[in-house]
């Protein structure tokens, strides 16, 4: 279980925050958190779900919001189910700090979540909004985001170069609105990536593959961070699942399991031989 | 002040894997090459072999991740010497990367570039083109050690990481493995009735 408080802060020279600033902020958040909930569980609707606890307006409008973590189906109860929602809340507010502080992209995030984002962002400054303060009630982490913070993600959301190569994460979405899309998370900044299916085709191998740990292969979309935004692939050849129906071997099983691995030569030697020559 | 973990997010040389797959035992020199004896009388031995399976077993248990990149995959094959080609123990190494604690960082322009800089920079350490592109991974995998029993490579001082060589550790208890949450049956589960369930399908 998690509480999380979202709060607008008014701009005082307005009347008010307007009413649909209010409701479009509030319809992202929930959008936010279901899409962190999603990368973090692997599930595509996620695991919790979130209520209202409590409504305020002191110097800021502040909406309280608790975690309940959903009914699940039968075949699910038999394996333990993990919490996400303190994860799901502190991935929200490290996001809201690595577009106010550090400059680049939130966890998590597909680019889809980015522009649900920034259309987030683009509410400041207009109609009465002046900043958003998000807190994670449980310890008191707390974030403020600005306008600087919206321009930090306006900055990030354009692809700057693209090139041949290679995107390794976790298959954890797949979408068959519009053209057909894969949101890969990827293992080493934990931020989705969004892989486009040039030809149309059917998405099977793509559902055998969701939930585990997969490489595409394609042109690779970097943004101005050189952080990998989205892949443009050909067809589901330029997938593949790894450690697909193979028992992966581990450290214990392999320690020791050919000593002449590198011939007559020591490693030291082997090393310094494809190195130096 | 807080004791820190002694490696957060290790990048592993391919020489480590090697050691490992070997196990692979180096009697310890001194400083005019004689081997070392220890008090026991016996030979220092630097057990390279077990010091790899130790880290690797604490990133099994998700202590840490492991980080290498697409050069260490290459490095770490079986030699084919004078021997036939026996593929099961190079398969068993490449099967081993597919795990999902294993983090291979790509190499693409950016890291050439990166590698570029880095050999001139080390040009007095002569800083090989392969070593470079090593640390280049390391560093745009956001690793804060690069572990390596290569001494060239370890002569290297570069800001924002270290090189050094790998050691056994064993990590204080209060670090949990990456992906540990409470589980459900410690968690409080709402009850609904039928209507509440479909209002949250179309949510």
């Amino acid at each position: 279980m998690s509480r999380m408080r979202f709060e607008i802060e008014p701009d005082t020279e307005q009347r008010g925050v307007s009413l649909q600033t209010y409701n479009t902020a509030t319809f992202k958040l929930i959008q936010l958190l279901r899409e962190l909930d999603s990368a973090i569980s692997g599930k595509s609707g996620g695991m919790v779900n979130w209520y209202v606890v409590d409504l305020g307006k002191n110097a800021t409008l502040t909406l309280e919001i608790e975690s309940q973590i959903k009914k699940l189906p039968k075949r699910w109860r038999e394996k333990p189910i993990h919490d996400t929602a303190p994860a799901v809340t502190q991935s929200f507010i490290t996001g809201f700090e690595n577009i106010q502080f550090r400059g680049i992209s939130p966890p998590y995030l597909s680019e889809y979540g980015l522009e649900k984002l920034q259309s987030m962002m683009q509410l400041l400054q207009k109609n009465g909004a002046k900043g958003f303060i998000a807190t994670s009630v449980d310890d008191q982490r707390s974030v403020s985001v600005t306008e600087s913070g919206a321009k930090t993600l306006q900055d990030l959301l354009p692809p700057r170069r693209e090139e041949k190569g290679s995107v390794e994460g976790t298959l954890e979405t797949i979408s068959i609105h519009g053209s057909k899309k894969l949101i890969i998370y990827e293992s080493l900044s934990r931020k989705g990536v969004t892989c486009i299916l040039r030809k149309e085709e059917s998405i099977d191998r793509a559902k055998e593959a969701l939930g585990k740990k997969v490489v595409v292969s394609g042109n690779v979309h970097f943004n101005i961070k050189d952080e990998p935004v989205k892949v443009m692939i050909e067809d589901l050849r330029d997938l593949r699942i790894l450690g697909l129906g193979k028992k992966l071997p581990t450290a214990a099983q392999l320690i020791g399991s050919d000593p002449n691995f590198t011939g007559d030569l020591s490693t030291d030697e082997y090393i310094e031989r494809i190195r130096r020559g | 002040m807080a004791e820190q973990p002694l490696y957060k997010r290790p990048y592993f040389d391919s020489g480590v894997f090697i050691g490992w797959i070997k196990k692979e035992r180096i009697p310890q020199k001194d400083e005019d090459g004689n081997i070392m004896i220890g008090e026991d009388g016996k030979e220092v031995i630097e057990e390279r072999g077990m010091i790899a399976e130790h880290l690797l077993t604490l990133a099994e248990q998700r202590v840490f991740p492991v980080v290498i990149s697409g050069l260490t995959i290459a490095e770490v094959h079986k030699r084919r010497g004078k021997e036939k080609l026996i593929n099961d123990e190079n398969q068993n190494v490449l099967d081993y990367f597919e795990h999902e604690f294993v983090n291979v960082v790509p190499i693409d322009r950016k890291i050439g570039e990166e590698a570029n800089k880095l050999c001139r920079k080390h040009e007095d350490k002569k800083l090989s083109p392969s070593d470079a592109i090593h640390l280049a991974c390391a560093k745009k995998g956001g690793c804060d050690v690069l572990l390596s029993w290569d001494g060239p490579l370890n002569s290297i001082d570069e800001p924002g990481i270290r090189i050094e060589k790998p050691v056994m550790w064993n990590p204080p208890e209060r670090i949990k493995p990456m992906e540990q949450m409470p589980l459900l049956k410690e968690i409080p589960v709402e009850k609904k009735s039928e209507g509440q369930e479909k209002e949250e399908s179309n949510q």
